[in-house]
């Protein structure tokens, strides 16, 4: 009859590797508290902090919409490069859709640039540049 | 209501100041704005105008209570790059606008209803800690473009097991193939928020070299002066119906 201490478990006895059994079940049962416990902590802190903080929004879209007298510097800088950098990004990203676009006329390439300047999605910009070569 | 008429006076301070200087200041060279949507809305995203602008409020202070808002390491993980601004208004101009990027706002819904990055989602950090099968993960990880996989047959999972196919972006339980790249953010770089959210996505199987982590947050956000929004009501209350969900 086989002795319980003659037993092995790998290269170890088996005494030997039901403690290390024990300790691993020990171990996950007092750190996985302890790793919730400090989440929690974490939490009441981020709460504590959160109501320090005041509520901002510095968008300003709504007010622009009723102003007109916005400085010549302003609306220079606002016109000129952003449709070059859109040109340049349909360029470097929808070569096939640039194709079409530097095809249009001036009126439709305008149109265009307005839509995504108001924040149409590039796929609906991309639809419309075919739309548009197609029905001039 | 009592925010805009404040708003305006500011707003009406800074173009008297534009037309005296005659300078606009711009994101970046060349780009004086950009637009996304937020909230079903076109919002312009801008600095603030005024050159004598400092930034005030909770988001000035220098020093917290460390730990647990220690300054950060650059990256969480090795396999996850770091934006800076100027990237992420790259990101917003294409990836965001085409519908294959999300910008995530890791941060607790009660952070996120004081103000968030135009453009953000809010998705706390603490989805990201649930179960690989809580349903809150799962609705994330769809919501990022992940497909899940179901039962694999024995002969697919043998070819992606001696590598002849193509198993760079999969998982037993996740495709991560066509998933969206992210740019991850909180409060800047003495947060914890986001570096959490992006451990728990790497633990989940999302690919490091889609996820990015704008380490700047919100702080940095607003020293620069960029525009912030608060949630609408409507956005807040389903939001704040899934973090409290997502949070239990």
């Amino acid at each position: 009859m086989t002795h319980f201490t003659s037993m092995r478990c790998g290269g170890t006895p088996l005494s030997r590797c039901f403690g290390r059994i024990v300790g691993a079940a020990l171990l996950v049962g007092v750190t996985a508290p302890v790793s919730h416990a400090a989440d929690e902590a974490y939490l009441q802190l981020l709460d504590e902090e959160v109501t320090k903080v005041e509520a901002v929004s510095t968008d300003k879209e709504e007010d622009d919409a009723g102003r007109t007298a916005e400085s010549g510097a302003m609306k220079r800088a606002q016109t000129a490069p952003s449709r070059e950098r859109f040109e340049a990004l349909l360029r470097k990203r929808h070569v096939g859709t640039y194709s079409f676009y530097r095809r249009l006329p001036e009126r439709s390439r305008e149109e265009i640039f307005i839509d995504y300047a108001n924040g149409a999605p590039m796929e609906t910009v991309r639809e419309k540049v075919v739309d548009r070569y197609l029905h001039p | 209501m009592g925010l805009f008429p404040v708003c305006g006076g500011v707003y009406a301070a800074e173009q008297v100041k534009i037309a005296e200087t005659g300078q606009f200041i711009p994101l970046v060279e060349g780009k004086p704005y950009l637009h996304v949507v937020h909230d079903g809305r076109s919002v312009k995203v801008q600095r603030v105008q005024d050159p004598d602008y400092e930034l005030k409020g909770y988001f000035a202070k220098t020093g917290r209570k460390c730990p647990p808002f220690c300054i950060q390491p650059v990256t969480p993980d090795p396999s996850v790059g770091t934006v800076s601004e100027v990237e992420l208004f790259d990101f917003m101009e294409t990836q965001l606008r085409d519908g294959t990027g999300l910008l995530v706002d890791a941060r607790t819904n009660s952070w996120f209803r004081k103000g968030t990055i135009p453009g953000s989602v809010n998705y706390p950090f603490t989805v990201f800690a649930k179960d690989k099968s809580d349903p809150d993960l799962v609705a994330a990880l769809k919501h990022f473009g992940a497909q899940e996989r179901g039962e694999v047959g024995a002969t697919e999972r043998l070819l992606e097991d001696w590598g002849w196919a193509d198993a760079r972006h999969k998982t037993e339980d996740w495709d991560f193939s066509k998933a969206k790249d992210l740019v991850i953010w909180c409060n800047g770089p003495a947060c914890g928020q986001s570096p959490r959210a992006i451990r728990g996505l790497l633990d989940a199987g999302y690919p490091g070299e889609k996820i990015m982590y704008y380490r700047g947050g919100m702080q940095m956000w607003q020293l620069w002066g960029l525009t912030t929004v608060v949630p609408n009501q409507r956005a807040v209350r389903l939001s704040s119906t899934q973090g409290a969900r997502r949070e239990q």
